[in-house]
């Protein structure tokens, strides 16, 4: 790394086991986990991945796998008391004409009778509603305020969570699950707030890394390491880490009917 | 509620009693203003969430396409900005600070720091869903036009992004090659994802 002064605090030791013990609120980061102050805060609005795999367990282009974790790290400790937000609207969105805008969306809810009841509702993909602007003027498709998807040719209602569930297209099955999962990304956590810090947290145990940089290289490798297992691990996996996915699996043709068979996708939440 | 019963809000605590007509739960909350000493109580009914949801707008509050583009790429103060945004507008918005971290932390020339922007703006992971399924795999379409790209759940997304940003993969001058990995093997030595939906691994359970 150029350009960053090695910072001249001293190292503030992280063994897992204190980690462990130390709390969650802003332990974990991944490939999005805990980015923003808001996020931060509240959990349940972090995107922590996104993925877009063949379907069939990545053997089949003619489906296609969309991934949505959120929430992470949910260690098991907290599974029970784990449910998506019902008053959050998730969105995958899908750009296949390449200008960077939603062509199709997908709009997951989530809905609840009691704390132990959650359904999902899933609807689209489809074309984006019309929005109207606040003072309900119609204004332009998509973008980043919306209204729920009413109509959508293809809709799942009423759902439950933690179990594979599927609805007929006219161009397949379709399939959703939206639940508790093992979180299956990994990387050298503490060591990346040592080189870059002004990404940390914010609360939490690694808040009390250094403010300033007094890492310059990545370690090879690198505890913590789980004993049990005899192998380097990473933070989540030490954690046990677990996240809330949504996963759905489309035929590809409902992504991309035209002859443009790229596609851009992206995952929003929103209030 | 409404905009309406918001701006009833002159009081100096105004506690706002919410009763779920499925579950009789009831929440309050409270406002407090100083300045004015007032006293209100209201009560609604909350709608089931289905029918409320049918009825607002959504504001988006949360973003993510590429693994890493904020975390890695772009400063704190600024992921906020990027989670409000769209791909539409990423390079015009982050294309020069994606740009001043690489050339500047990172220390790569202006032309990999260049690509590197243009590969991962706009915000999306992009598939070529018309090519192989075997050859999925996390931006490897910079290097092979005829794969199918997109983000698999073992692909390295640290390592791939570090060894661009960082070491050889797209420039051998000025490279950090401690920085190129984090030397995490795949899932970090937990659980390995199975063949079958939803594939993700299941939930860690509570020790007995």
């Amino acid at each position: 790394m150029k350009g960053i002064p090695l910072g001249s605090r001293k190292l503030v030791g992280l063994a897992c086991v204190g980690l462990l013990g130390a709390g969650l609120a802003g332990l974990a980061w991944a490939s999005d986990h805990q980015q923003s102050r808001l996020t931060e805060l509240q959990p349940r609005m972090d995107i922590t991945d996104m993925y877009v795999f063949p379907g069939t367990g990545g053997t089949d282009a003619a489906r296609t796998t969309l991934v949505m974790n959120t929430s992470s790290p949910i260690v098991p400790a907290q599974n029970a008391g784990a449910q998506f937000d019902p008053n959050l609207l998730y969105q995958f969105k899908i750009d296949n004409s390449g200008d960077g805008i939603e062509d199709l969306v997908i709009h997951v809810t989530f809905d609840s009778t009691s704390q132990n009841n959650r359904v999902i509702n899933v609807r689209g993909p489809v074309a984006p509603p019309a929005r109207m602007d606040p003072i309900g003027t119609p204004a332009a498709q998509g973008g980043t305020a919306t209204v729920l998807l009413r109509n959508a040719a293809v809709s799942l209602i009423g759902g439950a969570v933690n179990t594979n569930l599927s609805v007929t297209t006219p161009s397949g099955p379709m399939q959703v699950f939206a639940g508790l999962r093992d979180d299956p990304f990994f990387v050298d956590l503490e060591q990346f707030f040592r080189i870059l810090p002004d990404r940390k947290p914010v609360t939490g145990p690694l808040a009390a890394l250094p403010e300033t940089q007094n890492a310059t290289a990545f370690r090879g490798f690198a505890p913590p390491f789980d004993q049990t297992r005899g192998a380097p691990v990473d933070i989540l996996t030490v954690l046990r880490a677990n996240t809330l996915a949504i996963v759905i699996e489309v035929p590809t043709a409902l992504l991309a009917p035209g002859t443009n068979k790229k596609i851009g996708v992206w995952g929003t939440i929103s209030r | 509620m409404t905009a309406g019963r918001l701006g009833l809000l002159g009081a100096s605590v105004l506690a706002i009693a919410l009763t779920s007509a499925c579950t009789n739960e009831r929440e309050t909350i409270t406002f407090v203003n100083d300045t004015i000493r007032t006293t209100r109580v209201d009560t609604v009914i909350r709608r089931d969430t289905i029918r409320f949801n049918e009825f607002r707008t959504f504001n988006q509050v949360e973003r993510l396409g590429n693994p890493l583009v904020a975390e890695v790429l772009l400063e704190f103060k600024d992921h906020g900005f990027h989670d409000v945004g769209t791909p539409a507008t990423d390079r015009a918005n982050f294309t020069g600070r994606i740009v001043k971290f690489i050339t500047g932390t990172a220390g790569r020339s202006q032309a990999t720091a260049t690509a590197i922007a243009n590969t991962l703006l706009p915000d999306m992971i992009t598939a070529q869903t018309d090519k192989a399924a075997n050859t999925a795999g996390y931006l490897n379409i910079v290097f092979n036009a005829n794969a199918y790209g997109g983000r698999r759940l073992q692909d390295d997304a640290v390592d791939i992004s570090a060894g661009a940003v960082f070491g050889t993969l797209l420039d051998p001058n000025n490279a950090s090659p401690g920085l190129a990995t984090d030397n995490v093997p795949a899932f970090g030595g937990g659980p390995v994802p199975g063949s079958g939906f939803p594939y993700l691994a299941n939930p860690n359970a509570p020790t007995p």
